[in-house]
């Protein structure tokens, strides 16, 4: 009995040996792995989404972070002063006084944010052809990551040049075998990847409702015939010429996916959102209170630009931070009597200072020109007064087809046909003798 | 999948069968009667009465009598007597057919001396071969503190305890021989076997004693939990004897040992407009006018410290009843905690019962459980925010607002997002309550000389229950139109740990002649489980009884959101000893821990260690020299792991993000999912080498001295490794880093008494080098953010952890000759945007200009050396015992300097800047106010920030009595003591903020990395205190 006793015994401690080494073979729980993740065509994409994520993420809700397009496409000209309080954001300052160092915020954060989206694109551009979906969705998924991948080659060439060209995931240590590339071939990266985004995306008219606001054939070919005309102008090793900018031009005019809006007015209204002169757009929406500043999906432009003092607009308390005061030289630029003024500038001195059929008030301490941008006004019945300041849903016109047109005539002109290239160029200027801010009956 | 059924299996019950199984055979016994008698006497031969006399594993037992006899009637003619009597080594002795038995009974020395407890066991305190302090339990209860560990600082060397804030309920920093890694640098905790990092569920008044195992030939018995030190905790059991029923209590009230000078109103204005003017701002006409009156007036204006803080009450009760008969004990406490905090609102309160028992089953086999219950609640306040809220709001606002009966609203308009503090302070009271329950029940079952003689076998079961509920309810308020909560939202969220323990192992004993032997060895299994759920719901009424997410009042919007963990750690470990003739001393041990944290095939790691010590005084040469007591030398070398490291627990695996990427196609919300965090496989155990020396000098009987010198390398450091940005994904964990520490340890005890009068003097000082030797290939791990200015902690090669580095500055420009003469090579100013009363930053590397280039080392928040010292008197019944604690070379890196100190005017200034430099003040050292300061004199980080954070603290004097026996007889007590008590009562610094002590940790999100980052945390409060402690 007793032998036996002490066989159990240390039989049981053997037992204890064996049994746990399994124990340490853990499933992850409440963790999604990324082995097989693409092969669900719902997750792969969610992968995508992610792509478009961090185009928005810019203009949203980015802690302190903040980088605008107009930063750097507006504050840096004669076209606007920085606004907001005199030692408000001073990096501002130092972009429109080209002292700007790798500290300044909204270029650190536009260089991170960026290439976080050019990871994202490539982790779809890599993974997702071994994923087994559907050969159509995938083609499209790809499509999409192409097109956001250009995206970021576009913006990196025109604002930093000399950038490190990625194209796959990089792992925490081959990282150091990426090459600094030039700004040509940050352009021809764009190229390739606007390419190959337009082969393989649909017409816009191919998505559905739930889908609007992807990229489409036409947003690639724009987008190609933009890079094209930036490497034309300022890429010395270009070997692009004007009749490949027709080319795309032409293949958008011929699709018939687009047509001027028929009032210039509502262009940048939420009525305008996605209409027939939409080539492509950041998508903001608002959520309204349900809104999380952490998930943020809706744009926090209007409020950044916004006038900064109260104002009752809809019964709802607007307010802003005053950035982005349009000088009264971009005014002097509109003749006389232009209607797109109006859908351009408000402030004081324009028309009694009255936007959305409310008279402002404003805040001459913290205006650095009496003007402000009317394309980013609050809306009514905007969600971003208050403290939800990320939640304005008026999307981010990227590129209309105006611009086609205007590519276009340019592309024409250039090719020696300035007839032609005046068609075009009128086209868009009788849109604007078309404006009209009540409903015609 | 399907699982094996071992899995399946509770990985304790081959415990609890085996452990019933030896029951069941160890009640198995003969049937014939007969008497068996004798004599017990001692070594001496005199005769023992009262000793008992026990058949082994039967309930027959006796005592001797007057004259040390005994008879004893036996059901069987073979067994084994044991003879047991107070303070003699019990001894057995087998029978087989004899009528009469005598027995000597040896003197046992292990009574005499004490034991120390070092893991699966327990050696006499002269057979240490390791590093090892002791701290008794009447040394715990001197601090009026939640905390069960805060009375050990300042007396163990090595053992660094420090307050990470003076909130009530917040957590101690405990630094074992320095900081060993940029991870987790906290020490585990065995309670009674039962291995944890976070003993709050225990009181001070729960601990009998405390040993802390310092250095890795100690530690390397817990192999991977052992790298910052073991803090192994002895709880109080029961003892036999009458039921025995003690009463201890203290109540007293909290103070702020000082308030900030800070700007009145009349000052501020002057300050403001000038620093508007100087910056060429903007000040409208309501601004102006509200500042040029209040100057006109010289009104004061709002004092916001006073707003928020407030003297606080503290209390405490604990009740504990004792007692045992026939080899069974017990032992039960109850207690109740509540200190409410200086910060108005802030406070902390806890319900605390703990039950255990000892039950000898059998003369060989003992039963112990031991449960313990806290129930505890802390208002989680924004307390950081509201201080240095507190300081920074401007004092022309007022608190409260008569006009229109309401909050008032900010005069000036901050970049900092400041609101109105005594209305944050008043309404937290509901913003963050945090509840918690938790519940460790611990069991064991100890038998002795299983199957043979001198086997032992141990077998231990823990369950830990943590129950954490979070609630918090922001109330809607309207002060102006960017200060304010137009929607009431309430959070709602539940934790849960479940942590599983079962160890088991075997010790055997064996002496042969001058040689002892023991061997141990024994297998041990965790597991950790956590999950989270919660939800936040908005527009719910303000009535406490209302704050449940089902009343929410707005129809959409309800947010859930959850998460859960799990990981396992198995481990094997042996020891063994080996002593020769009491004299040499050898100790080796080994452990292999495994731990699903990581990938199959990097899950284990092995930690050996060795260590020896020599008793000198055994030898012929020291035996004759009567003033030395004792002289032993300690040496040995380990290897530990660092379990906490990692902190994940799949950080090998690729994970996808998911949520948090979201977009909207169509006007609906998408989500987006990736793999944010590019995964390595490959990560492993973080371990440290650590050797020792060490010397233990007792002589005249009184004076003990002990001295350690130690090198700890960490190896493998786990470090999120710096990636370039155009990698565009978060780099995860990997073994890169490498840390050393250096230290010396020196503890001094005296203990005389002259007559009635008593003494003794405990002085211990630690020295620590910290030396990072690797980060891989970053050049720097930059931490410890400010607000307004560039972070200032750097982890570099040849530096502390987290060691700060900005400009050093060489004064201000006091006039024009300062400023013209402050010129390069090419006759360019160095500091072009600088004025006159502006901060000079020195160019270190000559380049003619200022940038990064020129930042450099600006000191370390470690200590270069911590010192306690320890004072105790006594005289008749009186006592008085005093403690210090000193920190000397630390440096504090202000947060506040940006802010208050600084020279721009987004905050209210301190009253120092009344003495700016000024054209009419043109000697002043303190730099001028500028609200646009272009010299960056307050966000460029400097040798401004870094002040000196050395401190002598006398952290407790304590004044007792104990009632003379025979009165307190008269009143029907055992004993009765009081005693007055002052905690903090003084601390000596250079530092500005509040509290030295309390800024080492400032940076709540930081630790180590950014330590000494004082971000103006919560300061310890002066505590008066009185109290009883009664027996009955």
């Amino acid at each position: 009995m007793r032998h036996y006793i002490k066989y159990l015994f240390f039989g049981s401690l053997l037992f204890l040996a064996n049994s746990c080494r399994e124990a340490l073979d853990l499933t992850p729980v409440a963790a999604r792995t990324a082995d097989g993740f693409l092969n669900d065509p719902k997750n792969a994409v969610e992968a995508v989404n992610a792509c478009y994520y961090q185009l928005l993420r810019l203009q949203e809700f980015n802690e302190n972070n903040h980088t605008h397009d107009y930063f750097f496409g507006d504050l840096t000209t004669f076209d606007s002063q920085i606004g907001s309080t005199p030692n408000d954001f001073s990096d501002l300052q130092r972009l429109t006084e080209w002292t700007m160092n790798n500290t300044n915020v909204p270029a650190r954060t536009l260089w991170s944010v960026g290439y976080q989206g050019v990871h994202n694109a490539n982790y779809v551009i890599t993974s997702l052809p071994d994923a087994t979906i559907d050969a159509n969705l995938k083609s499209r998924l790809m499509g999409e990551a192409y097109f956001c991948r250009g995206y970021w080659y576009l913006r990196f060439a025109t604002l930093f040049g000399n950038v490190p060209i990625v194209t796959t995931r990089l792992s925490t240590t081959d990282f150091k075998d990426a090459k600094k590339g030039t700004i040509h071939d940050a352009f021809e990266q764009a190229v390739a990847d606007f390419k190959k985004a337009a082969e393989l995306l649909p017409e816009k008219s191919a998505y559905s409702a739930a889908d609007i606001g992807r990229a489409s054939k036409g947003a690639a070919r724009g987008f190609l015939a933009r890079t094209l005309m930036y490497q034309i102008g300022f890429d010395k090793q270009n070997t692009h010429t004007w009749q490949e900018v027709l080319d795309e031009t032409t293949k958008i005019i011929n699709s018939s996916q687009y047509s001027l809006a028929a009032n210039y007015a509502t262009i940048f209204e939420t009525e305008g959102e996605n209409n027939n002169e939409s080539i492509f757009e950041l998508q903001a929406t608002s959520l309204g209170n349900a809104e999380r500043a952490t998930d943020a999906i809706g744009s926090h432009s209007p409020t950044c630009q916004g006038v900064r003092t109260n104002n009752l607009l809809a019964g709802v308390i607007v307010w802003g931070w005053g950035y982005n005061n349009p000088t009264q030289d971009l005014v002097n630029e509109f003749e006389a009597g232009d209607p797109r003024l109006s859908s351009t500038v408000f402030g004081k001195p324009h028309n009694n200072g009255i936007v959305y059929g409310a008279s402002f008030n404003y805040d001459i301490g913290t205006e650095w020109t009496p003007y402000h941008n009317r394309k980013a006004a609050k809306t009514p019945g905007d969600a971003s007064g208050g403290f939800g300041w990320w939640r304005n849903g008026n999307n981010i016109r990227q590129m209309r087809y105006a611009e086609i047109l205007l590519m276009h005539a340019e592309a024409l002109y250039n090719t020696n046909s300035e007839g032609p290239a005046r068609t075009y160029l009128n086209m868009i200027r009788k849109q604007s003798e078309k404006q009209h801010f009540c409903p015609r009956v | 999948m399907p699982r094996k059924l071992s899995q399946l299996l509770p990985q304790t019950t081959w415990i609890w069968v085996t452990s019933l199984l030896v029951l069941f055979w160890s009640q198995s016994q003969g049937q014939t009667e007969r008497i068996v008698s004798g004599t017990v006497s001692d070594e001496s031969k005199l005769p023992l009465p009262g000793a008992t006399v026990k058949v082994l594993d039967t309930k027959t037992a006796t005592v001797t009598d007057q004259n040390g006899n005994f008879n004893l009637k036996l059901s069987s003619t073979s067994g084994t007597l044991i003879f047991s009597y107070t303070g003699m080594i019990t001894k057995r002795v087998k029978f087989d057919g004899q009528n009469h038995i005598d027995v000597t009974l040896e003197a046992d020395s292990k009574t005499l001396e004490a034991v120390v407890v070092v893991g699966y066991g327990s050696v006499k305190k002269s057979d240490i071969t390791g590093s090892v302090a002791s701290v008794k339990a009447d040394q715990l209860t001197q601090l009026s503190s939640s905390s069960p560990l805060v009375g050990l600082q300042g007396k163990a060397a090595g053992v660094n305890v420090v307050n990470t804030s003076g909130e009530p309920g917040s957590p101690l920093a405990i630094r074992i021989r320095g900081v060993g890694t940029i991870n987790n640098s906290n020490p585990v905790y065995v309670v009674d076997g039962y291995i944890t990092s976070n003993i709050d569920y225990l009181t001070a008044s729960d601990i009998e004693r405390i040993e802390v195992l310092k250095d890795a030939s100690a530690t390397a018995i817990y192999g991977s939990r052992g790298a910052n030190g073991v803090i192994v905790v002895s709880t109080k059991k029961g003892k036999s004897g009458p039921v025995k029923l003690e009463v201890e209590s203290y109540a007293g009230v909290q103070r702020m040992s000082g308030i900030i000078p800070m700007a009145d109103a009349t000052e501020f204005a002057t300050l403001y407009k000038e620093a508007i003017a100087n910056g060429n701002g903007f000040l409208n006409a309501q601004e102006s006018a509200i500042l040029n009156y209040v100057e006109q007036n010289k009104f004061k204006g709002t004092d916001w410290q006073r707003e928020v803080l407030q003297p606080a009450p503290i209390q405490n009760y604990q009740i504990t009843m004792n007692g045992g008969k026939d080899g069974n004990s017990y032992f039960v406490t109850g207690g109740y905690f509540n200190q409410q905090g200086l910060v108005k609102n802030s406070g902390f309160k806890r319900y605390n019962v703990r039950f255990n028992t000892l039950n000898n089953l059998t003369d060989r086999i003992k039963f112990t459980s031991d449960i313990a219950f806290a129930n505890s609640f802390k208002n989680n306040t924004n307390s950081t925010n509201i201080l240095l809220n507190a300081m920074r709001m401007d004092p022309i606002t007022a608190a409260w607002d008569n006009n229109v009966n309401f909050y008032g609203s900010k005069f000036i308009e901050s970049t900092g997002g400041l609101s109105n503090p005594a209305l944050h302070a008043d309404r937290q009271s509901v913003t963050g309550l945090n509840y918690t329950n938790r519940i460790v029940g611990n069991f064991s079952l100890e038998f002795k000389d299983l199957f043979i003689n001198g086997l032992d076998f141990v077998t231990r079961t823990s369950g830990d229950l943590n129950l954490n509920h979070g609630k918090g309810y922001t109330g809607t308020y309207f002060l102006n139109a960017t200060d304010q909560v137009l929607e009431s939202s309430l959070y709602d969220n539940q934790s849960r740990n479940t942590n599983m323990m079962a160890s088991g192992y075997l010790t055997y004993k064996k002496s042969i002649g001058v040689n002892d032997f023991s061997i141990m060895g024994g297998s041990e299994y965790q597991t950790f489980k956590n999950d989270f759920l919660g939800g936040t719901a908005f527009d719910i009424a303000d009535d406490p009884s209302l704050y449940y997410i089902n009343l929410s009042r707005r129809p959409t919007g309800d947010q859930a959101s959850g998460d859960a963990s799990e990981y396992r750690l198995l481990s094997y470990f042996t020891r063994a000893n080996y002593s020769y003739k009491d004299k040499y001393f050898l100790t080796g041990t080994f452990r292999a821990d495994g731990s699903s944290k990581f990938k199959s095939g990097n899950q284990w790691g092995f930690f050996p260690s060795f260590s020896l010590a020599w008793d000198a005084k055994k030898e012929s040469f020291l035996s004759g020299i009567e003033f030395i007591n004792s002289l032993k030398l300690r040496g040995g070398w380990g290897k530990v792991g660092n379990e906490g490291s990692l902190t994940t627990a799949y950080g090998y695996a690729n994970l996808i993000d998911s949520r948090n990427y979201a977009y909207s196609f169509g006007g609906a919300m998408v989500n987006g999912s990736y793999p944010r965090t590019i995964s390595n496989s490959s990560i492993q155990w973080e371990s440290t080498n650590s050797s020792n020396i060490g010397l233990d000098l007792r002589v005249l009987s009184k004076l003990s001295f002990t001295a350690d010198a130690f090198t700890r390398k960490t190896v493998d450091m786990i470090l999120v490794p710096t990636i370039p940005a155009y990698v565009g994904a978060d780099a995860t964990f990997a073994n890169i880093g490498s840390v050393e520490n250096k230290g010396l340890e020196l503890s001094l005890d005296w203990n005389d008494k002259k007559g009635d009068f008593s003494y003794g003097i405990g002085v211990n000082t630690t020295f620590v080098k910290n030396n990072v030797t690797s980060i891989g290939t970053a050049s720097a791990i930059i931490s410890g953010g400010l607000f307004w200015s560039d972070p200032i902690s750097y982890t570099e090669v040849g530096k502390e952890i987290g060691y700060f580095k900005g400009f050093k500055t060489d004064g201000i420009f006091n006039n024009q000759q300062e400023l013209d003469a402050y010129k390069n090579g090419q006759g360019l100013p160095i500091q072009p945007r600088a004025s006159l009363g502006d901060v000079k930053f020195v160019d270190l590397n000559s380049d003619g200009k200022i940038d990064n280039a020129d930042k450099t080392f600006l000191g370390s928040a470690f200590p270069t050396f911590t010192s306690g010292i320890n004072l105790n008197f006594g005289y008749k019944n009186f006592y008085l015992t005093t403690y210090a604690f000193i920190s000397k070379g630390n440096k504090i890196a202000n947060g506040a300097y940006p802010l208050i100190y600084g020279s721009d005017a987004k905050d209210n200034f301190s009253k120092e800047q009344m003495n700016r430099w000024t054209p009419q003040n043109p000697n002043s050292n303190i730099p001028r106010v500028t609200s646009a300061d272009p010299n960056r004199n307050s966000t460029a980080t400097s040798d401004l920030y870094v002040e000196d954070g050395s401190f002598v603290k006398i952290k407790n004097i304590q004044l007792g009595y104990l009632l003379p026996q025979r009165i307190a007889k008269q009143l029907r007590f055992s004993s009765f003591r009081i005693f007055a008590s002052v905690d903090n009562l003084h601390t000596f610094t250079k530092y500005r903020g509040w509290d030295p002590e309390a800024a080492r940790y400032g940076s709540s999100a930081g630790g180590d990395i950014s330590a000494g980052v004082d971000s103006w945390n919560y300061p310890m409060s002066r505590n008066i205190t009185g109290g009883v402690k009664i027996s009955f």
